[in-house]
């Protein structure tokens, strides 16, 4: 199961949060060696980490195992604010309908397709809350090799920019299209056939989308 | 237009796009312009003996990379698999600088490709492809390195596409008139320039309606097209 965390049920979360930021230290700086984020505490956090932040986080037997963090791209979010030289074919997207992705993150022992498949489980989720939240796009800055992954996945994605060096590889801005037809494929792949999302202390959000009284495709069931 | 203007809105196009000739000649024009006149866009098997999505190698090349096993030793082969960050051939020569290497990319030369650049392509559950752009006089900034990149990862990824879903429904493609007339001159052992003047074409052009020819089939060589379009009844004797 994935659970939202937010502002309002992050007391809830203490030890997880925790948890979480020490997985993406594990990752980020010991596997792919991104030095600016080391920190001596061995939890890699940063500006964006604000209230203004929603975690998607995954457990396998009451451990985090994976993690995305979502970002208003209306206030402060790394793409506007420390890569906004990536967006040379459109602006910086900054809306009520756009969020940012950042952080999309696995344990290494859970990252393979037959280990619990908790990034595709962790995407699943992503796709449900934000048709929830009635986006209609997600902002994201990634590894530009990642893109034909995305892309053979099902993601529709838009490049924002060139694909532009970076300390430790070749990276760019791109959006995501949020829909309904985008997420039945992720299920599909997923080999699940619902929502994957769990909401411990706070409301499911809730907007009237068209989309969500589509009737799912039979093979769903 | 600008080289990522030109880009962006390639990908754009792509994106609504379900014409796969269509795409591959926007591909190569746009390509050709910066100088590169060979593509070839595949899956990383043994991209130049299987039928792969597009392809304008020339064929004594292929051939001879066939016979000669040269996918096993092809250092860009080797740095395609491991690595993720696009590069040229020449980078690729200084990372292996074995005699092999040294041997394959001047042979490589002699068949007028000088100067590659190799865009690896890392899909879900461990796929491989490459795309590879070539040619004798090609001029490669920062800036036009990076709109290749963007191009090519869309162009690999929409060609993918459409030929699964061409597998899945069991189509082929109809060949266009002057892809057929290609193939008839071609059955009577016509070569490209020969071809080429008959139809009062440019040889490449000629190569180009072949290559599709090909393609279409699902083929490696001309003589399975050739005889793939009888078979089919596209030609007749």
């Amino acid at each position: 199961m994935i659970e939202v965390v937010t502002k309002d049920n992050a007391h809830l979360y203490g030890e997880a949060l925790e948890e979480m930021f020490r997985l993406r230290h594990e990752i980020y700086v010991k596997e792919r060696n991104w030095v600016d984020l080391d920190r001596p505490d061995g939890l890699e956090k940063d500006q964006f980490d604000s209230p203004d932040a929603t975690y998607l986080l995954a457990f396998e037997d009451n451990h985090v195992t994976g993690c995305v963090r979502l970002l208003p791209t209306t206030g402060p979010h790394l793409l506007g604010d420390v890569f906004p030289h990536l967006c040379e074919a459109a602006p910086v997207p900054r809306s009520e309908e756009v969020f940012e992705i950042t952080r999309l993150c696995a344990h290494r022992d859970f990252r393979q397709p037959g280990q619990g498949g908790v990034l595709d489980k962790l995407v699943c989720g992503l796709f449900e809350h934000a048709l929830s939240l009635g986006l209609r796009h997600m902002s994201m800055v990634t590894d530009a090799f990642l893109l034909a992954k995305g892309l053979q996945f099902g993601w529709k994605l838009r490049p924002l920019g060139l694909p532009a060096p970076y300390r430790e590889g070749t990276c760019i801005a791109c959006v995501a299209t949020v829909d309904r037809s985008t997420l039945d494929g992720f299920y599909k792949i997923a080999g699940i056939t619902g929502p994957v999302l769990n909401y411990v202390g706070i409301p499911k959000p809730s907007v009237d989308l068209p989309g969500e009284h589509v009737q799912r495709p039979a093979s769903l069931h | 237009m600008s080289i990522e203007t030109a880009a962006f809105s390639f990908v754009e196009q792509i994106a609504n796009c379900n014409d796969a000739d269509r795409i591959a000649r926007q591909f190569r024009s746009l390509l050709e312009g910066m100088g590169y006149d060979r593509i070839l866009v595949s899956d990383l098997k043994d991209p130049l003996a299987q039928p792969q999505k597009l392809v304008t190698w020339p064929d004594v090349w292929r051939n001879r990379y066939r016979e000669k096993g040269y996918f096993y030793r092809d250092p860009v082969v080797f740095d395609t698999l491991h690595r993720t960050d696009p590069f040229t051939w020449a980078e690729s020569l200084d990372r292996h600088n074995s005699p092999f290497a040294e041997r394959f990319y001047q042979e490589a030369r002699e068949f007028g490709m000088r100067h590659g650049f190799v865009v690896p392509i890392h899909g879900a559950r461990r796929y491989r492809g490459i795309v590879t752009v070539a040619g004798e006089h090609v001029a490669l900034d920062s800036r036009s390195r990076a709109a290749i990149h963007l191009m090519a990862i869309y162009c690999h990824d929409k060609l993918s596409r459409l030929r699964q879903q061409s597998e899945e429904t069991g189509e082929r493609k109809k060949l266009t008139p002057r892809e057929r007339e290609c193939l008839h001159w071609a059955a009577v052992g016509k070569t490209d320039d020969e071809i080429a003047s008959i139809l009062t074409i440019s040889s490449t052009t000629a190569h180009w309606h072949i290559e599709n020819a090909k393609r279409k089939f699902d083929v490696a060589t001309r003589v399975q097209a050739v005889l793939a379009a009888f078979r089919s009844g596209e030609l007749n004797i």
